[in-house]
């Protein structure tokens, strides 16, 4: 275990700390912002999710800002309570983090904002569940409450489906995973759109295209460049910050009805799919998500803390650390 | 990956291939080893360590 408050002085640039990265793993998108930030001039320290521990009321450890990377949902929302509660900025804030990773949340605040979604119900427990699909109509999507990648997404042609589904839900053993979040099913050209947004910019779209119905590029879905247009660009900044704002995923669908819906947006986004074909957009992304990540960073001293951790490492300038890889 | 750009080999902890490794390799970045195409986890630098990565937990994503 290391000293993180002496990590970060060593590797200190401008006010003497470094920005932190924290992540459970050092993906495509990762290495794009190390780099981006090291194209800067600014020090980073790479955190491992999994290796953070702290007592509460600790002094802060000495980060500029910190940059949460976590790619597991819990994880994700404690690392930004972390940064909180020791006054580090940190994108994305725990309250973006906590609307975005939870379904229900995100649609009852895009709804109240004003943006379009599509027709959702809830139901508390699987007894009700047919009531909210009978609410959306058939067909319809059930979809988990904190999924993400296209996981657990049950299409509802018919009642047999339902009935079926809706037992297989309540018997799973989380309260959390009996909560019933149905949607109607929403008719697209085989292709949904991601916009990602950094702070008050959209930077970029991609079409996601599919064979299923399930347009996530972890199930398979191609990505191709998809003009940003000032609707899509109004509705993305929209949804971005009626959630909260932040490094963000918006996820929009093109009804065959001639609607444009927020279907969810994402608060721990991969743009690995949007280098596919035309590096030069993640790249774009990466620079994007750096500049916003130090536009939130102070330029204050820095404070002593006592937060330990097992694996720091520092990309730039910085001079490196001895003792910080186990 | 090319080979030009490879400057380190570490043992596979499955079936004991050698993985070459970027010079910029980090910790926690995933590789895949080529003799058996398990995902490995880099657990540490110079020298580098391999370890199985991390089964996809029911909470990951985006």
């Amino acid at each position: 275990m290391s000293d993180l408050t002496r990590t970060g002085a060593e590797a200190g640039t401008g006010d003497g700390r470094p920005v932190a990265l924290i992540a459970s793993r050092v993906r495509f998108e990762e290495k794009l912002l190390l780099e981006a930030f090291r194209r800067r001039g600014v020090a980073v320290v790479v955190i491992d999710d999994r290796t953070l521990s702290y007592r509460v009321g600790d002094p802060a450890p000495a980060w500029r800002m910190a940059c949460n990377r976590s790619i597991a949902g819990t994880r994700r929302l404690e690392v930004s309570r972390m940064c909180e509660a020791f006054g580090i900025p940190v994108a994305n804030s725990a309250s973006t983090v906590a609307v975005c990773d939870n379904k229900i949340h995100s649609t009852l605040v895009l709804h109240a904002a004003g943006l379009p979604v599509p027709v959702t119900a809830v139901a508390l427990a699987p007894a009700a569940g047919e009531e909210a699909l009978r609410r959306v109509g058939l067909p319809a999507v059930i979809k988990p409450v904190n999924g993400s990648w296209g996981r657990g997404l049950c299409k509802i042609n018919d009642i047999d489906a339902a009935e079926a589904v809706l037992a297989l839900k309540e018997s799973l053993p989380s309260p959390q995973q009996q909560l019933i979040y149905a949607q109607e099913f929403v008719r697209t050209p085989q292709r949904d759109i991601r916009v990602v947004v950094a702070g008050d910019c959209a930077v970029t779209a991609v079409h996601r295209t599919g064979e299923h119905w399930i347009g996530n590029v972890a199930r398979g879905a191609r990505t191709s460049r998809c003009p940003l247009t000032p609707e899509l660009e109004d509705l993305a900044l929209r949804a971005a910050k009626a959630v909260g704002g932040g490094l963000l995923g918006v996820d929009l669908l093109e009804s065959d009805d001639g609607r444009l819906l927020v279907n969810e947006v994402n608060s721990g986004v991969e743009f690995r799919g949007a280098a596919v074909g035309d590096e030069s957009t993640a790249f774009a992304i990466a620079e994007a998500f750096a500049d916003y990540v130090l536009s939130e960073a102070p330029q204050g001293e820095a404070s002593p803390g006592k937060v330990t951790q097992g694996k720091a490492r520092t990309a730039g300038p910085a001079p490196s650390q001895e003792g910080d890889n186990p | 990956m090319t080979l030009d750009t490879m400057t380190e080999r570490a043992a596979c902890p499955d079936c004991g291939a050698g993985v070459g490794l970027a010079a910029d390799t980090e910790v926690t970045e995933i590789v895949v080893c080529t003799g058996c195409a398990v995902e490995l986890e880099v657990v540490a630098v110079g020298p580098v360590t391999l370890a199985l990565a991390p089964e996809i937990e029911e909470d990951w994503g985006e």
